[in-house]
């Protein structure tokens, strides 16, 4: 039996090649594009699952009020946290305490690697996640001051390959960074690539409590905001219920604004939502956004349901051929069951095909989507634990059957409910049935194919829009050389690097140097105790500070709106001696000045330092667009750790960097000599959305792609079905046009109402994510208009090809056949 | 065999019933050969799909081998017309897209028997309309009057005791048509019973019994 419903399946598709062939191009195309999103997706959404206690680890998170104002939404706050939580609270089991020590070169013997991610992290850290511990013991590896934890990629570039034994890398001491600091190494971790804490280096906690200097405020304290926590609830707690009870401890360790100065609000966040969920500042975490998975996750969907409405459409549409069949099956002695049996091996047989075909094209194209999205993802990713613990793999195979037997059963159920009588005796026309459904389908494919078009083009025009909006700044042809973090700082650094600096403006193609302790697109630190020296004392303001060289406002073009930039004069080695400032527009705003001039010449207080304002400068964009511009404070301070910003002309740079570096060398012996393009870097800010951009616009057009196989499909069949209706009205004198505009008109009616139904779908999506953006476009009509045209120009090509060859046919053929 | 009491058929136009067959009151035995004749829209086709129970009438009773295919379940009545009825039809309605083997072999397919069974019984009936020559061609390849030998051949694979024909040889010329009709006797000799309808006499004359229809009514 089921033999003869494969043969008949196959001669079947056979027979009707160009039906066979869009159905499996369009399901095949979709399938891809859906097993290609899913990967990403099931990366995305496999962060941090592979803890053993995934469920029961949270962020500490919070938030800071001033004159009822948010000023801080952060995961960053004081270092007696954690442990006052699991005082207070016996649902705390464990707590952890982390601080970055920041992008460093670790050192090994003459071995230097650069850019190393350190941070120094309780001795809890490896027992409460669970990160693969190749070597090492997790129990005590970072008890005891001065030990690490190495990634194996750390190790293997500061060590080499060794014999491939991890346990050989074990106490083994490499150097931190400018302070030359001994570390030992006692583990060796391999850190999964979906874990959202991306270190490469773990140093014990208790590093930071130990010397002759020790950090005081990191062990317990509630006044320095430096620190990051996590805890661990005993399973099966309401961490609700907890957070419920957060504010009352506020209260008590805060006492309002009187011990930090600020509302101190706390908040719990699951671990499992850290990467995905996360909007807040100066997170140590790799995030991503929620939105975007599941917005792809949604087109992935989309996609697929767009090709299965193409396979129910042509299929009842092609209902009519099959009818006789039908009809002589059934008077042959077939039940309906035998026959929705018949027809569903068929949708099985083109499903399977189609995924076949699918698979190779996920295999092709997977080179492309790696690049484009910057992970190394495979198939392999669909079969590891997605969310709710189960693998991907099991909705994946689920979603599939549900697909292959809802777009199997509708066809199959229209066509074994025929009479045989009336198919048999010609009585049977079809046409009013499944009619209104293959309408709303296909209204409903152009009403997603709508809504992609103006989600494609709004993205677009967005990172359009903050890619040329002006910063306030100029970042173009600045080159970024990593700080001389191996220089030790003392009295006659401030010194050195000018005369690094005069050096290097001496070489031809070099238009300018200065330093800065960040870079534009880098988050600057806060201050949160700023006001006016005559302001009570009760008084708290809010800025963000960051400490520039005297050229760095003119080499950024920063403009200028009172006072004067800093000269030489203005800085000193001694913290003490330092007390001109510079503040920008919106500090002297939020503090109270009038104008930028009234601003100059005033008094402002930084906890108890006072600080003279010289200059009032424009606000510029620090970071991406998607952040509204802060209050800031530019203060006249240098420092090993301070990137060197280079203004270059970019002709025969290989020349200006060797250059460079042979002065930075001579300047600043023993540090590692690495640079970028400073634009590059800012522009990559934007990567993710870039990603979303393209991925979206890709797989739009894709999605178009399948609809227009479709529609090709089904007015091919619509002009099959009235090739008599045609041939008569040519007879009776129909011109040409008049014909194609018959033919094209239903078509075009759908087309028009899917916009209709699209439009605020769109509008609604859009907006959303466009509130992700501080600064953002305005959703204009014109958009609409001009997707809802290209659907329709799409819609119209695609179904005018068949009404123009059927116009364009001798009617005296037609009609003779019938 | 067959027992029509007071069947009528009607369609309703408007709000009239409009009738196709009124009051037919009709025996056939087994063994009998009636050909069912009268002008086009006489009701020759709905009588015989009545019979066949390829439709339902709108009134009336009918008695299949003094079982009551009125008050029969679908399930009962695919069951009944599986086992013992044949069609045949003026356009054949062969499958396009299945050899003349497969064609033949469909109705026994549905019936769930084995696979080497159905063999025997195809070979023994192709042997016997003498198309084993043709077995692999489709449809398509063939004449008419061999196009509807074996649309007879897959009408008789399942031995039903009845077969109807609607105009069997309406597509045939006349040398293919008498090969049916010749062929149809000796169906009958061998004691299937068989129902045609047909428009011409000669035809008809091949039968045991003719039915005369005129407007929905057996004509006396």
């Amino acid at each position: 039996m089921f033999k003869n419903y494969l043969k008949t399946t196959f001669r079947n598709l056979w027979k009707n090649k160009t039906f066979s062939l869009i159905n499996i191009a369009g399901l095949s195309i979709g399938m891809a594009a859906c097993l290609l999103i899913l990967q990403y997706a099931s990366f995305q959404l496999s962060f941090d699952r592979f803890n053993k206690h995934a469920a029961d680890i949270y962020r500490v998170t919070n938030d800071r009020f001033q004159n009822g104002k948010l000023i801080q939404h952060g995961t960053i706050m004081y270092s007696a946290i954690g442990k006052a939580l699991q005082d207070d609270y016996p649902e705390v089991i464990n707590h952890m305490r982390a601080q970055p020590w920041g992008k460093t070169i670790l050192q090994y013997k003459d071995k230097k690697i650069g850019d190393q991610q350190v941070i120094a992290v309780d001795n809890s850290f490896l027992s409460m996640f669970s990160y693969p511990m190749l070597a090492g013991d997790a129990k005590t590896a970072l008890e005891q001051p001065y030990s690490a934890v190495l990634t194996t990629d750390a190790a293997q570039r500061l060590y080499g390959t060794g014999n491939g034994d991890w346990s050989s890398f074990i106490g083994k001491t490499f150097l931190r960074g400018t302070d030359s600091m001994p570390l030992k190494v006692t583990g060796i971790i391999d850190l999964p690539e979906n874990s959202h804490l991306q270190f490469d280096c773990f140093a014990s906690y208790s590093t930071m409590l130990a010397g002759k200097y020790p950090y005081k405020e990191a062990d317990y304290d509630f006044k320095h905001s430096d620190f990051w926590h996590y805890i661990q609830l005993r399973p099966g707690t309401d961490y609700k219920a907890l957070e419920a009870k957060l504010p009352a401890f506020s209260d008590r360790h805060f006492q309002g604004t009187k011990v930090s100065g600020s509302v101190e609000k706390f908040y719990l966040q699951p671990l499992l939502r850290a990467h995905l969920y996360s909007d807040y500042e100066y997170d140590i975490g790799k995030t991503a956004s929620a939105t975007v998975v599941w917005g792809l996750l949604a087109i992935a969907v989309l996609i697929v349901v767009i090709a299965w409405v193409n396979y129910i459409n042509l299929a009842t549409a092609k209902s009519l051929e099959r009818a006789k069949e039908v009809g002589v099956r059934k008077v042959s002695g077939a039940t309906r069951g035998q026959l929705v049996r018949q027809f569903l091996t068929e949708s099985l047989v083109l499903n399977l095909a189609a995924l076949v075909i699918a698979l190779i094209l996920v295999l092709l194209a997977q080179r492309g989507l790696n690049a484009l999205v910057q992970h190394k993802l495979s198939l392999a990713y669909l079969f590891q634990k997605g969310w709710n613990g189960y693998g991907i793999s099991v909705a994946l195979i689920v979603v599939i059957l549900a697909g292959i037997i809802a777009s199997g059963f509708y066809p199959a159920f229209v066509l074994s409910s025929f009479k045989p009588i009336d198919v048999l005796k010609g009585r049977f026309t079809g046409t009013g049935r499944g009619a209104w459904l293959r309408k709303s389908l296909v209204t409903g494919q152009f009403a997603i194919t709508v809504v992609l078009i103006i989600g494609s083009f709004i993205v677009y025009r967005q990172i359009k829009y903050v890619n040329e909006q002006d910063l306030g700044m100029n970042i173009s042809q600045m080159l970024i050389i990593k700080p001389p973090q191996l220089t030790h700082w003392d009295s006659s650094f401030i010194s050195q690097e000018n005369s690094f600096a005069a050096e290097v403006e001496k070489l031809g193609h070099v238009k300018g140097v200065a330093t800065s302790n960040r870079v534009a697109g880098e988050e600057l630190g806060r201050s949160f105790n700023i006001r006016r020296i005559e302001a009570p004392e009760t008084e708290h303001y809010t800025t963000r500070f960051m400490g520039v060289s005297k050229e760095y406002l003119d080499l950024y073009d920063i403009k200028l709106l009172a006072g004067r930039g800093f000269v030489a004069t203005d800085y000193n080695p001694k913290w003490e001696r330092l007390h001109n400032i510079i503040i920008n527009a919106s500090a002297a705003r939020l503090l109270g000045f009038a104008t930028p001039a009234a601003a100059v010449g005033r008094t402002i207080l930084s906890g108890t330092k006072p600080w003279d304002i010289v200059g009032v400068i424009a606000d510029v964009h620090q970071k991406s667009l998607r952040y509204a511009i802060e209050p800031t404070l530019y203060q006249p301070v240098y420092g090993t750790y301070n990137p060197i910003s280079v203004k270059v002309d970019t002709r025969n740079l290989g020349t200006t960097m060797a250059d460079i570096r042979q002065k930075y060398e001579t300047f600043f012996p023993g540090n590692l000599f690495d640079y970028y393009f400073i634009d590059e870097r800012f522009n990559s800010l934007y990567a993710n959305d870039l990603l979303f951009g393209r991925v979206f616009g890709l797989f739009s057009g894709l999605a178009i792609l399948i609809a227009c196989l479709g529609l090709f499909g089904l007015s091919l069949f619509a002009t099959l079905q009235r090739t008599k209706e045609i041939g008569v009205r040519k007879v009776l004198g129909a011109s040409l046009s008049s014909i194609v505009v018959l033919l094209s008109k239903d078509f075009v009616r759908l087309v028009l109402l899917a916009n209709l139904l699209g439009f605020p779908l769109a509008w609604w999506i859009m907006n959303n994510w466009l509130k992700d953006f501080a600064y953002r476009i305005s959703i204009s009509w014109w958009v609409f208009a001009g997707a809802g045209l290209l659907a329709l120009l799409i819609a119209l090509i695609t179904v005018s090809v068949h009404a123009f060859r059927a116009a364009v046919a001798n009617p005296a053929k037609s009609l003779r056949t019938e | 065999m067959i027992e029509l009491k007071r069947i009528s058929k009607w369609v309703m136009v408007g709000n009239k019933p409009n009738f196709i067959l009124k009051d037919i009151n009709l025996g056939i035995k087994e063994g009998e050969f009636v050909s069912i004749m009268g002008p086009s829209g006489s009701g020759k086709s709905s009588l015989l799909n009545i019979i066949g129970m390829l439709d339902d009438a709108s009134e009336g009773e009918y008695f299949f081998l003094n079982q009551a295919v009125h008050g029969l379940k679908e399930k009962h009545r695919s069951q009944l017309y599986k086992q013992y009825i044949g069609f045949v039809f003026q356009a054949y309605h062969l499958i396009d897209e299945l050899t003349v083997y497969e064609n033949i072999e469909t109705p026994l397919i549905y019936q769930n028997i084995k696979s080497s069974e159905r063999q025997a019984m195809v070979a023994d009936i192709l042997d016997r309309f003498q198309i084993v020559g043709k077995k692999d061609l489709f449809p398509t390849q063939l004449s008419g009057g061999q196009q509807q030998l074996v649309g007879i051949a897959r009408a008789l694979i399942a031995k039903p005791k009845l077969l109807l024909a609607d105009e069997p040889t309406g597509n045939l010329n006349s040398r293919q048509g008498e090969e049916i009709m010749d062929l149809f006797k000796e169906l009958n000799k061998e004691g299937v019973t068989i129902i045609q309808v047909t428009h011409s006499e000669k035809n008809a004359g091949y039968g045991t019994r003719i039915i005369n229809l005129l407007d929905g009514r057996v004509e006396l």
